[in-house]
């Protein structure tokens, strides 16, 4: 009886591992590609949103009499919704140590500092009965209430057109935050997370739908329902 | 991407995943046109063909019909029936078969499936045996497919294609194309020399493989895995025959599956316990070196990612469930965003999409050499979507029952 086995297949074994390999870096340079585009999309969406706020501050600056109806805050509102959005998304797929990230959420967040400013004021300036909510989250680890703070306030935001809500990410190191933080806040002490600002009264923890109405409702505040 | 524990398991058990695929279709590639140079025999010797029963009534009959409709001389073929202490009809079902001259009925106490075969070995003088289980079909070309791999002296025992008969439910279609797939493995193997299983249907042996190393063994309920391994250990050789095809009746229940399931991966790790001394061994080129030790490696990461899967997957759920309570369900409002920026295009989707795409090639091929006309494109679709998590479960299953050290039945 013959005892043969063929022998080992060394460079099919290598030629295997030589193309696995390229396979498996092309599937993160395919992804890397989508990224980078997604990178882009945002950039681009950031510059075009610029040029409308600071057209916006222009008007609000040098023109007392500036005509509201051609004023379109409901879609500059729109536009910085859908950035913020874009950027959640990199975010959750990223991490948001990633570098791009931090640096354009660095960005997104003063974006909506100066529409937050432009808002309050042509709100004043036109009596558009605009109602400003400043949300502060963290991730997870942080406060484990807020990805439900957050569904809760976007289903405010379509229920109440008028109102305006501001995200911004508490552990963010960006000076420009003590402009909108709320003020008093010394010692945080635990739990304090997720924090929401409505008329500069900030409010600690979760708070539910019926919750926020009430708070709305105590100021006198009546956004109007959606039709 | 974000580097944790969770992605890193992903990440490893996709690229073996990949690795195996691309080396089995290189493997395969080198050595596809030894395939096509088969010629089939002028002399065909004696063959003999074991069939174990045990409570097998309804399909006994068949069975050894289809041995009978074999396109071999008659006068060279013998069949061996063996009742393993039946408790239905079985025996009545095959004694209306002792009409046919080739026909030998036996009956002993029940002492499980390989106590039947070696009691059949016992009673014959062939030089070629095989088996054939009792809810198994074999086609008419199938033997004299299988005996012309006998020309190279080499070849101690040669394994068909093995196909699913009458595939009706959701349950047998995904089967259907795992048998599909097993028929490309198998063939693949055999070019590294390291096929480790000599499937019941229909695997033929030269008898002085038996007069070698023994008869059957327990092997743990798993005695085609033992009497495979048991001849890789001694360096012999197993071919297979792709064109040769058996069909057998797959569990069409759940519970059927499982406990089958169970009784093969519990059978592959413990005979593979038992030849561990094959692992890592260089005297036994790939299978030793390469195959046993992936396949090894290939189950255990492959119950990390799915079980990592599976519990992202119900932390996910619970996370957005909690979120939908928190504004109590009302996702009329919730906006579907069909924006293209949103679609996923991650790595691992890219990787997964290959493996999908050598799975297809790889099965394809399977149904090509074994001349499968009907089509499989929807049951591969369902097989995608389901072999995974029934794998997870069957083999969870498997580390439950070794844990416990339960025993299985025929």
């Amino acid at each position: 009886m013959s005892k043969k086995r063929s022998s080992f297949h060394t460079q099919k074994y290598v030629i295997t591992l030589l193309i696995s390999i390229t396979l498996f870096t092309s599937g993160f340079l395919i992804s890397d590609y989508f990224n980078n585009w997604r990178f882009s999309e945002i950039d681009r969406a950031k510059q075009d949103f610029q040029v409308q706020v600071f057209s916006l501050e222009t008007q609000l600056s040098y023109f007392k009499d500036i005509l509201c109806a051609d004023i379109n805050e409901d879609i500059l509102t729109h536009e910085l919704h859908l950035i913020g959005e874009k950027l959640q998304f990199m975010e959750n797929d990223l991490g948001k140590n990633h570098s791009e990230v931090r640096h354009l959420k660095q960005y997104y967040t003063l974006l909506q500092i100066r529409h937050y400013q432009s808002s309050q004021r042509l709100s004043e300036r036109c009596n558009l009965n605009l109602v400003h909510i400043l949300y502060f989250y963290a991730d997870r680890r942080a406060c484990p209430d807020c990805q439900k703070q957050g569904e809760v306030l976007s289903y405010l935001r379509q229920k109440y057109p008028l109102l305006r809500i501001y995200s911004f990410d508490y552990q963010l190191n960006l000076p420009s935050l003590a402009i909108v933080r709320p003020r008093g806040l010394v010692a945080p002490q635990d739990n304090y997370l997720p924090i929401i600002v409505i008329e500069d009264q900030p409010f600690y923890g979760f708070k539910t739908i019926e919750e926020i109405e009430k708070i709305l409702s105590d100021k006198n505040i009546k956004p109007a329902v959606e039709s | 991407m974000i580097i944790n524990a969770g992605n890193i398991i992903m990440y490893l058990a996709s690229f073996i995943s990949l690795y195996v695929i691309i080396l089995l279709l290189i493997i395969f590639w080198g050595n596809k046109n030894n395939i096509t140079k088969l010629k089939l025999l002028k002399n065909y010797p004696k063959v003999c063909i074991i069939m174990p029963c045990f409570n097998e009534e309804k399909t006994v009959a068949n069975s050894i019909h289809s041995l009978l409709n074999l396109d071999y001389p008659q006068n060279k073929l013998e069949i061996i029936i063996v009742d393993d202490g039946s408790t239905d009809r079985t025996y009545e079902q095959a004694e209306k078969l002792l009409k046919y001259s080739q026909v030998k009925l036996f009956r002993k106490a029940n002492g499980g499936k390989w106590t039947a075969l070696n009691y059949g070995l016992e009673k014959t003088k062939a030089k070629f045996v095989g088996c054939l289980d009792s809810d198994s079909f074999v086609d008419p070309q199938a033997l004299k497919l299988i005996m012309a791999h006998f020309v190279n002296n080499e070849i101690m025992v040669v394994t068909p294609s093995i196909k699913v008969y009458r595939p009706q439910n959701i349950l047998e279609r995904v089967q259907r194309v795992e048998y599909i797939s097993g028929i490309f493995l198998r063939k693949s193997l055999t070019f590294l020399d390291s096929l480790t299983v000599t499937p019941g249907p229909f695997s033929i042996y030269r008898k002085k493989v038996f007069e070698k190393l023994g008869p059957f063994r327990s092997g743990h309920h798993a005695e085609d895995m033992e009497m495979g391994m048991r001849i890789q250990s001694k360096n012999y050789r197993i071919a297979n025959a792709p064109e040769a095809c058996v069909y057998t009746v797959s569990p069409s229940s759940f519970m059927a599956l499982y406990r089958q399931r169970q009784r093969w991966y519990s059978g592959f790790v413990k005979n593979a316990w038992d030849y561990r001394y094959i692992f890592m061994n260089k005297k036994y080129e790939d299978l030793g070196l390469f195959v046993l030790p992936i396949a090894a490696l290939t189950v255990l990461v492959f119950i990390i990612a799915a079980l990592h899967s599976l519990f992202s997957l119900i932390q996910a759920t619970v996370n957005q469930f909690v979120i939908w309570q928190a504004i109590d369900f009302n996702l009329t409002k919730a906006t579907l965003n069909l924006d293209w920026f949103f679609i996923n295009t991650s790595a691992l989707l890219f990787i997964g999409s290959s493996i999908l795409i050598f799975g297809a090639i790889m099965i394809l091929y399977g149904q090509k050499m074994s001349n499968e006309k009907q089509g499989i494109a929807k049951d591969f679709l369902l097989y995608t979507f389901i072999y995974g998590p029934f794998l997870l479960i069957w083999w969870l299953g498997v580390i439950q029952r070794i844990i416990s050290n339960k025993q299985y039945k025929w």
